[in-house]
């Protein structure tokens, strides 16, 4: 009997989703002046058969290194509406203004960061409440939340400033292998870069390295960088695998572009032996 | 007498090598090389660099060949790649295809296209030789995906009355259904990180026992006089050890046994403690648990490729997503200390993206 009910709710929840809202843009990069509002809106559609009330508010910034203190600018905006029903495959504009503190320029911080927290509620809410009359009942209301992640850059402090570490090279031996007659994985070059933000305001560094020859030939190019922001006073590694060349030297080439129009170069070589090993020459000076 | 069609079978092959069974000696000497995230109606170029060991100059074909990952349907290129490589020589060949949108052709047929539809794709490139046999082959890092930028989130149902809830364990046999979608890349056309996480929002519905010594989280059911709490813990394909270390595989038999304290609390250890980060069946937390390290999160799912935090002998990418949709578990635990009463709770379910 259990069982016939489980399958008969597994069905049930294989139906599809009545609801589904969606948002543009999904992040906000915006520029601010010490006490002058800014404006902008939100397209937000429901893509769903039914219904939804959207609720709009907004939190913390969601994903930070515990190391890093930077300040939250949450508490600066106001939606209008805040709350609407957009029925199924309806779409509006919610207005969106924010007001930076006017002291914001005693602050020597240059960028503020936050989420808008978009909610999706059933117009026509279920009824849930909990059974009458039983001794411990409950119900849970489900909210699908999309978390726009908010930068905010303070006029006339933005500062960008990337200084490229050092870049390592090293062999990753492949594990094992070679299971039911497969060949065995092959050995990889590991090159990774340090990139440490000492601006004021994010960067997504992105960027390409180049792997020379020693006779000045090029080996390999790839793109290089990662989709994650580098935040003020943050550092990023960014790792880059590629299978073993063969013995030779190699000069590796890196160029970052931290944002459009500054890049930065930096290069390093290292050896690959007859046996497979992977000797890094330190810089001369 | 026997002997002779024997001999003369192999001295034919000595003459005319290509009537032997081994492809020529053309190899890859490098990595291929293709950006991986394409809008419809953009240009997917694909590298590859060839080398003939062989001491004449020999004619190579490469097949750029792509298997979608959600219909199984195998795509050939057209036109193929082809080149004659002089003797010991090395050749760096690229071939561009246009990508259109999923209406404009069927993406379940198998066969030779022109250009590529929507969709995601593994990729390869067998190589053969002028005798049609195959010489070597390679395959491409990472996935191709080809698709319309969306980020969305759907979960069904939206409500639930969870009944009378038991005394002890009590799985509740209402499965969760998450959908999501979400495209997004950036300039370098590498996958943008996500993460879906799940938590309770009770800070306003908490107050905690008058005089309490201290007040316990607000994770899980909290009654109406907002001063209990009942946690609740949930489970998805992604928790808790594979089916090698805790005997229970969750893809096959769906959710875990609750009253199996190795699922439940986490397999035991030396001198009677528990791993409890090895419990399949996870606490789910209140918004006041979590900070913005991720480590203090909940995930359900999430997409970053540097993120090593998920890497395991069972798991060496770290891959920690799960097809949408998919499917969530919740069960909940009133011990010996809950109190009689009415409960309830929001329970968030985040996307979130930097």
């Amino acid at each position: 009997m259990k069982t016939g009910l489980f399958f008969l709710l597994t069905a049930f929840c294989l139906l599809p989703s009545v609801f589904a809202v969606e948002v543009e843009p999904t992040r906000l990069e915006l520029k601010i002046a010490p006490g002058q509002p800014v404006s902008g809106e939100l397209q937000i559609a429901n893509k769903g058969v039914k219904p939804v009330e959207v609720r709009l508010s907004t939190g913390p910034y969601r994903f930070l290194d515990p190391k890093l203190k930077l300040p939250s600018c949450q508490d600066w905006f106001r939606f209008e509406p805040a709350r609407l029903t957009l029925a199924a495959g309806a779409a509006t504009a919610v207005a969106y203004t924010v007001t930076p503190p006017k002291n914001l320029d005693v602050d020597t911080a240059g960028e503020y960061l936050g989420a808008i927290l978009v909610d999706q509620y059933p117009a026509d809410q279920p009824d849930t409440a909990p059974a009458a009359g039983k001794k411990t009942s409950a119900k849970l209301t489900i909210v699908p939340r999309l978390a726009l992640a908010v930068y905010m850059m303070v006029e006339g402090k933005e500062r960008v400033e990337v200084k490229v570490g050092k870049l390592t090279a090293e062999k990753l031996a492949s594990e094992g292998g070679g299971i039911g007659g497969r060949a065995a994985a092959p050995d990889l070059l590991k090159m990774t870069v340090a990139l440490k933000n000492l601006g004021t305001v994010h960067v997504r560094p992105s960027g390409a390295y180049a792997l020379f020859q020693e006779d000045g030939h090029l080996y390999h190019a790839a793109p290089l960088g990662k989709s994650m922001p580098l935040l003020p006073t943050g550092s990023m590694t960014v790792p880059s695998l590629l299978p073993l060349p063969p013995a030779g030297r190699y000069r590796w080439v890196l160029t970052v572009e931290v944002k459009e129009g500054t890049v930065l170069q930096e290069e390093s070589s290292f050896e690959v032996t007859p046996e497979g090993d992977v000797v890094q020459k330190e810089k001369k000076g | 007498m026997k002997r002779w069609p024997l001999a003369a079978a192999l001295g034919l092959l000595g003459l005319f090598p290509s009537l032997s069974f081994a492809a020529f000696d053309l190899k890859y000497t490098r990595p291929s090389s293709f950006d991986t995230h394409f809008n419809p109606g953009e240009s997917v170029t694909f590298t590859v660099t060839i080398r003939n060991n062989e001491t004449v100059a020999r004619f190579a074909e490469v097949d750029v060949t792509l298997v979608n990952q959600a219909t199984g349907a195998e795509l050939t290129l057209t036109p193929v790649i082809t080149a004659t490589i002089g003797a010991l020589q090395e050749v760096t060949l690229s071939a561009s295809y246009p990508t259109v949108a999923s209406a404009t052709t069927p993406s379940t047929v198998s066969g030779a296209t022109l250009n590529i539809p929507e969709g995601s794709y593994s990729v390869s490139f067998p190589l053969f030789d002028e005798n049609g046999d195959r010489a070597d082959s390679l395959r491409g890092k990472f996935p191709l995906h080809v698709g319309t930028e969306t980020e969305s989130l759907r979960v069904f149902p939206e409500a639930v009355n969870l009944g009378t809830i038991p005394p002890g364990r009590y799985m509740h046999p209402l499965p969760i259904e998450i959908r999501y979608s979400y495209f997004q890349f950036n300039r370098l056309r590498q996958d943008q990180p996500f993460t879906i996480r799940i938590y309770t929002d009770n800070a306003a519905r908490y107050e905690g026992v008058p005089d309490a010594l201290a007040k316990v989280s607000p994770a899980g059911l909290v009654s109406m006089d907002g001063r209990f709490v009942i946690p609740i813990k949930c489970w998805t394909l992604n928790f808790g050890p594979d089916v090698q270390e805790s005997g229970w595989d969750g893809a096959i038999a769906g959710p875990p046994p609750v009253d199996d304290d190795d699922l439940w609390i986490g397999p035991p250890l030396l001198e009677g403690v528990r791993s409890f980060g090895s419990a399949t069946w996870v606490r789910i937390p209140d918004l006041t648990d979590m900070t913005p390290n991720p480590i203090t999160w909940r995930r359900l799912i999430g997409q970053d490729q540097y993120d090593n935090r998920f890497v395991s002998d069972a798991n060496v990418t770290g891959d920690f997503t799960l097809r949408s949709p998919f499917t969530l578990y919740l069960a909940t635990e009133a011990g010996p200390t809950a109190v009689e009463g009415t409960y309830a709770a929001n329970l968030v379910v985040e996307l979130w993206s930097p």
